[in-house]
């Protein structure tokens, strides 16, 4: 009886932040996402109507849930090394090797964008090598202001982040189990296959997650680096917000958001909890 | 400037800032200062164009292209022909600018020729910087702004609020707005305070520059939403 009173005493403080911060906005957005019904008085599902009614939204929808699991797959597939070496090469200087992982986080984001404007930007340092190593006749512009440029600073920004689910994961594997791998005369790659990736794949399957998830909502990145061809299904919402002042169809677009999302989080999860049980 | 802040014969704000939007050029990039509108469109720009992302802005710059007179009024066949021609630039514009710094640092790195719809905040940093730019006048006109302070009716103290807005407008304070971010003042005392260069660059003491241009007016609620919808479905479609 006292753990489960403890437990509800623990419990509470974070239900309540998530109640107050998150629910209830949650919630509010969803009434305002009704309002504007027919003739534009009470609620209804007017603005869901448009959304669907409109194939714009649905293609931009599903352009920029491509992008994001584009984003996610190619930020877990860098982290996966780093997050690897960290595990079973880092030795005693594991943290701080996690410490320069992060470091890139202590720096504002905008600058980080911004030096990744210098680097891709028709003056910029990319272009000149391609120039110096004769790939290119004149600076390639499209580096920069297009979708490959958002796809770059968000894999870029992503990847230390991607990395600690991961290296979570592969820490927690059990030595023992690939000493015994060797013993049965697993070569190194085999053990790997058939051994460390199974086991770390719960965290493969949340650092997925992780990058995804934001990577779907983003809008900051597109505006900056992103130019007329690289614009994400955040900046409609923020149009609709910000320059139509029509809160409702925002929120409603919002919401569809969530659709993409809570569906791709619950299989994750799923195969993440599968693939743990068959270890 | 101040007749926009009255609503049924009621002052409700005073003006305090004013500016342009017009088209901003390197001029070491583009060898002619465009004279319309319509040069936006010009192929030679291909690529190297910046546009600000708000959709009354390339609403205007689109309907005084076509040449229609008044872009506040337009009738549901000419926003059919604005958002064909909003279509037709898309492929001149490299990128989005969201404040002048930003279009400025665009156009000093050279990735930009052309800003669209520049303010002048942008072509005053850029001159500051030592850059070959000009301001285009073009010949339908600039189109031009004003923001201002209002008090809410709810305010608290409007005494205090009057006297925030007494220090705003003031010509000292105005002065130094205008040297440090190349707008007009609404107050015109604040001119013979100000740095000569800007002002004469500007040519904020003349107030022909004002009444040559086309100001800003006050949208509806479902004219936005029009504007919105037709720019997002322009880049939409890209």
């Amino acid at each position: 009886m006292k753990s489960a009173r403890t437990v509800m005493w623990l419990a509470l403080p974070p239900a309540l932040w998530l109640t107050a911060f998150f629910l209830m906005p949650m919630a509010g957005m969803l009434l305002t996402s009704l309002q504007g019904g027919e003739g534009g008085a009470g609620l209804g599902l007017a603005q869901y109507r448009a959304l669907l009614g409109s194939p714009r939204y649905l293609r931009e929808l599903g352009q920029t849930s491509l992008v994001s699991a584009v984003v996610a797959g190619l930020s877990v597939l860098f982290a996966y090394p780093l997050a690897w070496f960290l595990a079973f090469r880092g030795g005693q200087r594991r943290a701080l090797l996690l410490l320069i992982l992060m470091a890139p986080g202590w720096v504002s984001y905008l600058l980080r964008v911004f030096a990744w404007k210098l680097m891709l930007g028709t003056g910029g340092a990319l272009n000149q090598v391609l120039l110096t190593l004769g790939l290119l006749r004149e600076p390639a512009p499209w580096l920069l202001y297009s979708m490959s440029a958002v796809v770059a600073v968000l894999v870029y920004v992503w990847i230390p982040f991607a990395a600690l689910p991961i290296f979570a994961a592969l820490e927690r594997i059990d030595r023992s189990l690939l000493e015994a791998a060797a013993d049965l005369g697993a070569r190194p790659w085999q053990a790997f296959r058939h051994v460390t990736l199974p086991l770390s794949l719960p965290g493969v399957s949340a650092a997925f997650c992780l990058v995804f998830i934001p990577t779907l909502g983003e809008y900051v990145t597109p505006l900056l680096v992103g130019g007329p061809r690289g614009q994400l299904f955040g900046n409609l919402v923020q149009s609709q917000f910000q320059k139509a002042m029509n809160w409702p169809l925002g929120a409603a677009m919002s919401l569809m958001m969530l659709l993409v999302a809570v569906p791709v989080m619950l299989l994750l999860a799923r195969l993440g909890r599968l693939d743990l049980g068959e270890g | 400037m101040a007749d926009l802040g009255r609503f049924d014969g009621k002052q409700y704000f005073v003006p305090w800032d004013w500016g342009f939007d017009s088209i901003l050029v390197r001029t070491d990039k583009v060898a002619q200062v465009p004279t319309s509108w319509a040069d936006l469109w010009n192929p030679a720009y291909k690529g190297k164009l910046s546009m600000s992302d708000m959709p009354d802005y390339n609403h205007a710059a689109a309907a005084l292209a076509l040449g229609f007179k008044d872009p506040w009024n337009t009738t549901p066949e000419q926003n059919a022909q604005i958002k064909a021609k909003m279509a037709a630039l898309q492929p001149n514009i490299l990128a989005f600018w969201g404040d002048g710094t930003e279009l400025a640092q665009q156009i000093s790195s050279g990735d930009v020729w052309v800003g669209g719809n520049a303010w002048p905040d942008a072509y005053t940093l850029l001159v500051q910087e030592g850059l070959p730019v000009a301001y285009a006048k073009p010949k339908e006109g600039r189109l031009s702004w004003v923001c201002g302070y209002g008090i809410s009716a709810k305010a608290k103290d409007v005494d205090l609020a009057h006297a925030y807005i007494d220090a705003m407008i003031a010509p000292k304070a105005m002065a130094a707005f205008i040297d440090e971010f190349g707008f007009g003042a609404a107050n015109f005392d604040a001119l013979p305070l100000a740095d000569a260069e800007t002002v004469a660059r500007l040519e904020l003491d003349d107030p022909k520059v004002i009444d040559d241009s086309i100001f800003y007016a006050p949208l509806t609620e479902a004219q936005r939403d029009a504007m919105v919808a037709a720019w997002d479905d322009v880049k939409a479609d890209q």
